[in-house]
């Protein structure tokens, strides 16, 4: 799934019609520390994007019991 | 009837590829940007902006303009997206960031970092942060992508950030927290020091040092744990009405870590050479003539000097030639001419940091993005000075190869030093060791040297032992 991160946000953006940002990956890590820009928001959305993660990864594990 | 005159050939630049807006081309020793009808417009607009005049102005970006070329035919024929072409400055001397030393790197990066600030006052940004985007005119960088400044798309954040911190922040920091030399890094990874690597190199006590802790491990950290095909991760942007003033306070964040980086001194003996050197001060004041001398009287179009540890000879030859490129293979020796030639304004000479025994190659897809060190220029002299003895006696490196080597580069000239071996620094050399060159002595190098060159002068410095050659090669 990893692999597929640099793939799918440059496929993310290079759809978007504007042409200032079209051609680089600024790779998750940099996005994710760029969010912590945003102060207190930028916190509440880390912890969002996260939360949603920790929840994926539960709902894994409850469907995979048998 | 006129017959029509040919249209010159072009060369597309072939490291040119990445940017949709455009790419680079060649034509008559001329430089061209072929633009596409989305890079016409971004040029457009920051063109029509007065950022452009005084960026030009000042000297931040490469001086561009609107041009008539006979290839836009040929050009658009091949190419149907290209619907302008603008011409732009020559840099003298193509120079890549494995080439530079600490504070040329460390000076780039700035001149990155302070272009953003300036352009975000006029609601501008750039769209990459590449290193190979800056250039040396002598000691002083410039920008040369003027593609890479476009508007700034609020609720977008600064998207250059993980490539300044790869080949601008780690390499910097590798060499001032580490004492690790980061040519050798820059040169094998084209993109620049990955996130993993710089962590491990940092070592696990690495985040105590500025910056580090939010630029390596932070965003390590959420390279690795965080699951980006999140759609949210895009949108979090626009949700969190991000600006040009976010964007600033990164670059501004970042700026202040490279600012406080510095290059420790190893006190590696290369710059201390000039004082510790074996021969006497008559003997370097000849020497000093000697050079001086036929450079005067060669007014060179370019100089190589190769091997010149802190530039004394560079600087007697930027007299009389306005590109003497100085080529060390010691960072420090190079950076402490960098700084000299920064301090006293000299713009003729471009320092870089150079292996002759192992010259930069071509790099990136074909080896062809990146051009060798060898194929980018043909000097009108190179000098060797007190350099003979190092290639053949420490690298094994035989005469002819030194002369093939000079051949190659179409030298019309060379001032080349023969050091024997009864000289104190050969003798340091050769002095745990095996001699096992019986070849290196005065007649088998001036047999070699006289099959594709022919004496201008010879001059045996004072004692007698060291001897100065100017040769000119066979048909020039």
């Amino acid at each position: 799934m990893r692999k597929t991160i640099p793939v799918l946000l440059v496929g993310v953006i290079v759809i978007e019609p504007d042409y200032a940002l079209a051609y680089i990956d600024p790779s998750a890590g940099g996005l994710l520390v760029q969010i912590l820009l945003g102060g207190i928001a930028g916190i509440g959305v880390l912890v969002k994007l996260y939360w949603g993660k920790l929840t994926k990864f539960f709902r894994k594990e409850k469907d995979d019991r048998p | 009837m006129t017959v029509p005159e040919p249209i010159p050939e072009f060369v597309r630049a072939s490291g040119s590829y990445r940017d949709p807006g455009g790419f680079v081309f060649f034509q008559n020793n001329r430089v061209f940007r072929a633009l596409t009808k989305d890079g016409l417009a971004s040029y457009h607009d920051f063109r029509q902006s007065p950022l452009y005049q005084w960026l030009e102005e000042d000297h931040w970006i490469t001086r561009t303009w609107e041009t008539d070329t006979s290839s836009v035919g040929a050009i658009s024929a091949k190419f149907p997206e290209i619907t302008a072409i603008i011409e732009q400055g020559r840099i003298p001397f193509i120079s890549y960031p494995y080439e530079w030393s600490f504070d040329m790197l460390k000076d780039a990066a700035l001149h990155t970092l302070d272009l953003l600030l300036h352009s975000s006052r006029h609601g501008f940004t750039l769209k990459d942060a590449t290193a190979y985007n800056v250039q040396f005119m002598g000691p002083r960088p410039i920008f040369i992508d003027i593609l890479s400044i476009a508007k700034y798309v609020p609720g977008t954040p600064w998207a250059g950030y993980t490539q300044f911190c790869q080949q601008f922040l780690f390499p910097l920091a590798l060499t001032a927290h580490k004492g690790v030399d980061f040519q050798p890094f820059l040169r094998s990874y084209f993109e620049g020091i990955p996130l993993h690597v710089m962590k491990s190199l940092l070592g696990w006590w690495g985040w105590r040092k500025a910056g580090m802790l939010k630029h390596v491990f932070l965003q390590s950290f959420f390279q690795t744990g965080f699951q980006a095909d999140n759609p949210a991760l895009k949108s979090s942007f626009q949700s969190l009405k991000f600006s040009l003033d976010h964007v600033n306070a990164l670059v501004r964040a970042v700026k202040k870590v490279v600012s406080q980086l510095h290059q420790s001194s190893s006190q590696r003996h290369w710059v201390e050479y000039s004082k510790n050197r074996s021969y006497t001060s008559p003997e370097i004041e000849a020497k000093q003539r000697f050079v001086d001398k036929h450079l005067e009287t060669m007014r060179p179009h370019s100089v190589w000097d190769l091997g010149c540890n802190t530039g004394e000879f560079s600087l007697i030859a930027r007299k009389y030639s306005d590109l003497v490129i100085a080529a060390d293979a010691d960072p420090e020796s190079v950076n402490h001419l960098y700084r000299h030639c920064r301090q006293n304004g000299i713009s003729e000479i471009l320092p870089l940091v150079l292996d002759v025994t192992n010259p930069s190659p071509g790099l990136g897809w074909n080896n062809l993005a990146r051009q060798g060190f060898l194929d980018r220029g043909k000097p009108t002299i190179v000098l060797m000075l007190a350099l003979l003895h190092h290639l053949c006696l420490t690298h094994n490196v035989p005469f002819a190869y030194i002369f093939n080597l000079l051949l190659a580069v179409e030298a019309k000239y060379v001032v080349i030093e023969f050091v024997p071996k009864s000289d104190p620094m050969v003798k340091k050399l050769l002095a745990n060791r095996e001699d096992v060159y019986p070849w290196y002595n005065l007649p088998a190098f001036e047999t070699e040297a006289f099959k594709h060159f022919s004496l201008v002068d010879r001059h045996e410095l004072p004692t007698g032992k060291r001897v100065l050659y100017c040769l000119k090669r066979h048909g020039c």
